[in-house]
């Protein structure tokens, strides 16, 4: 079946990248410190969980780890979590750099063929089915 | 804004499941979809060790699956005499029928799947995702190796 193909591969990247991501080494706080680093406005709890389009317990549960680990900082916007406002630490910025490059190594890794791989025709025709599933 | 290559995937992969549970409701997962055809395509029994391996996924998770799957009758769980730890699955009657209706959406998700792309296109994407998984696989042994 498609599905476990796709999501087999999705754990192998996860796996691949983590070993050449700073700790915890985990796809969640890659996405949320590039998130929030390209974002020109403040981004909140609530826009995180959209993005990473995963359920609530488990943004907030990695949410706390990158807080204690001290990448990210919350700045309180109301009595309600998921407005409050996520912001880089100066550790959390010095981290930016090992995250594009291990994005780069992975991805050139996942190319790494003698018949080069066309990542924008790939992720063209990803687009595609997910569309044909949506109707 | 970079997407994470697993995430797109993961997407994909989750819609499809969506689109397989509505033509099956008693499909809660693809891992319970995916259980029946590993039982069906097998000759006799499989243990529950064997089944996780075969999925990649905890054996503890598996016992979930497998409890879920007990309930609706659509498997049968037995101690193999030889070894009383391990735990023997078959399919029931009403799980082969199972079988068939998965197949047949499976055959049906597939089909609006690659509505509008090519039988090149789709191949091609095929070929890049094997392609990909060996590139990963490789490097998932050079670090070990080191």
């Amino acid at each position: 079946m498609i599905a476990n193909d796709l999501r087999r591969i999705g754990k192998l990247y996860i796996s691949v990248l983590g070993q050449h991501l700073p700790p915890p080494h985990s796809e969640f706080m890659a996405e949320t410190l590039l998130l929030v680093a390209r974002k020109k406005t403040p981004v909140t709890v609530g826009q995180l969980i959209a993005h990473l389009e995963n359920d609530k317990r488990t943004i907030i549960k990695s949410l706390n780890e990158l807080i204690s680990l001290g990448y990210v900082e919350v700045k309180q916007a109301s009595a309600v979590r998921i407005d409050d406002q996520l912001i880089l630490t100066p550790i959390g910025r010095n981290l930016l750099p090992y995250i594009e490059e291990a994005l780069m190594i992975i991805e050139k890794k996942i190319a790494d063929t003698s018949e080069e791989i066309d990542l924008n025709l790939f992720n063209s025709l990803l687009r595609k089915l997910e569309a044909n599933l949506r109707k | 804004m970079t997407v994470l290559v697993s995430r797109s995937l993961r997407r994909l992969s989750r819609k499809y499941i969506l689109c397989l549970a509505r033509s099956l409701p008693l499909i809660t997962s693809d891992w319970v979809a995916e259980i029946l055809l590993v039982l069906h395509g097998s000759s006799g029994s499989v243990s529950q060790k064997q089944l996780s391996g075969q999925l990649e996924i905890d054996e503890s998770r598996i016992v979930t699956m497998i409890r879920e799957l007990t309930i609706l009758q659509l498997i049968e769980v037995a101690i193999n005499p030889e070894d009383r730890r391990e735990h023997m699955l078959t399919l029931t009657n009403k799980g082969q029928q199972m079988v068939v209706k998965i197949r047949e959406a499976i055959d049906m998700v597939n089909h609006h799947l690659s509505q509008g792309l090519s039988t090149e296109q789709l191949h091609s994407f095929f070929e890049v995702i094997q392609r990909m998984e060996g590139n990963l696989n490789h490097c998932g042994h050079l670090k070990q190796r080191k």
